[in-house]
């Protein structure tokens, strides 16, 4: 049989490399698909304002392994509630060494995270009465 | 020669048809103020198609026509999660919570609570409001409760003292969680935390007291219809 190649169109697929070197893939768990846990939309797809996805809304790789768009993470960071945690585990956020996609995006998420609080070690309780009345 | 003639002529009969008809419907649309989009990202399941059309057509502005085929609507859009979040709870409801958009305004839901068993507000269903504010998820919902509850933790106007709803939001968490926190609390009244200072009193002072009021309150204001 003699086959002939009239045409021929390339299709490419790309995804965000979020595997450090050191790190191989991990399973996905549960069956539930990759979403930014900010706004829950994929993680190759774009933050709420963004149209393209892409380079124009490039993801972050958290050290807690938990990742966002970073736009989507830098409106967190930048609200007073944040206190510089990571919404998933609470844990200090920044930015995991040796990814790839993470170098362009650490000194903006660095400054960003010198003005976010620390948590505090006073009462939470009583803090949380205060804006109690303070939002009301 | 006549037939090669004859298809280009009903060829360019069907152009012109089709130009025309088109021209005419974006002009109907245009009167109609029916939004016309022709590629949307934001996918919408059947279920709330006809309510957010209703939200487009109220909300939405034409800006001025330029001519009959460009017409630019401005749609105040409701982020995609929120759409993701209210589909999920219509169609995997939490047991013993309701949550239901208000036609005129999708941010703002009409939510029930059942009491939690074993608490002094079984066999009670409480009403109460959740309104996404225009920075959710960065900012938490409101909540508030409708129904008059006797809790230490919930005041007379129906405001709830709740971490998860003050300093420990986080975007990760959506419209279920908090109101599983919110039928956890009436699970677990805190009135060492109290909002209804009165109610806290009692509570730590006579418990037993308390809790037979809460029921009473719970069988007079929340009963289940």
């Amino acid at each position: 049989m003699l086959l002939e190649f009239t045409k021929v169109y390339p299709v490419f697929s790309w995804s965000w490399d979020i595997c450090g070197d050191d790190n191989p893939p991990k399973e996905n768990e549960g069956g539930e698909e990759d979403v930014c846990g900010i706004c829950r939309v994929s993680y190759n797809g774009t933050c709420p304002s963004c149209k393209f996805p892409g380079d124009d809304c490039p993801l972050v790789v958290g050290d807690c392994n938990h990742n966002f768009h970073v736009h989507c993470i830098q409106q967190w960071l930048d609200t007073s509630t944040a206190k510089g945690l990571c919404p998933m585990c609470r844990q200090p956020f920044s930015l995991k060494r040796g990814v790839a996609i993470n170098e362009c995006q650490m000194d903006r998420l660095a400054k960003l995270l010198i003005h976010a609080q620390p948590p505090g070690l006073s009462d939470d309780q009583d803090l949380m009465m205060e804006q109690e009345f303070v939002v009301r | 020669m006549f037939l090669l003639y004859n298809v280009v002529l009903s060829f360019s009969l069907w152009i012109i048809s089709h130009v025309i008809f088109s021209v005419i419907f974006s002009v109907i649309c245009n009167h109609l103020k029916l939004p016309i989009t022709h590629s949307s990202d934001v996918v919408v399941s059947s279920t709330f198609l006809d309510k957010i059309r209703i939200f487009d057509t109220t909300r939405g502005s034409s800006k001025g026509w330029i001519g009959p085929v460009s017409i630019e609507i401005t749609m105040a859009s409701l982020p995609k999660r929120i759409i993701k979040e209210t589909e999920r709870l219509v169609s995997d409801p939490v047991p013993g919570i309701t949550a239901t958009p208000h036609d005129d305004n999708l941010r703002y839901f009409e939510v029930t609570i059942e009491g939690p068993e074993q608490s002094p507000y079984e066999n009670g269903v409480f009403a109460l409001e959740l309104f996404l504010p225009d920075d959710y998820p960065m900012e938490a919902p409101k909540v508030r409760f409708l129904t008059k509850i006797y809790h230490p933790n919930i005041d007379r106007l129906g405001r709830i003292c709740l971490d998860v709803l003050k300093t420990n939001w986080s975007p990760a968490l959506q419209i279920r969680t908090v109101l599983l926190s919110v039928q956890a609390l009436l699970a677990s009244p805190n009135p060492n935390d109290p909002l209804a200072n009165d109610v806290a009193e009692d509570w730590l002072q006579h418990e037993d007291a308390a809790i037979a009021k809460a029921r009473e309150w719970t069988k007079l204001y929340a009963p289940r219809s």
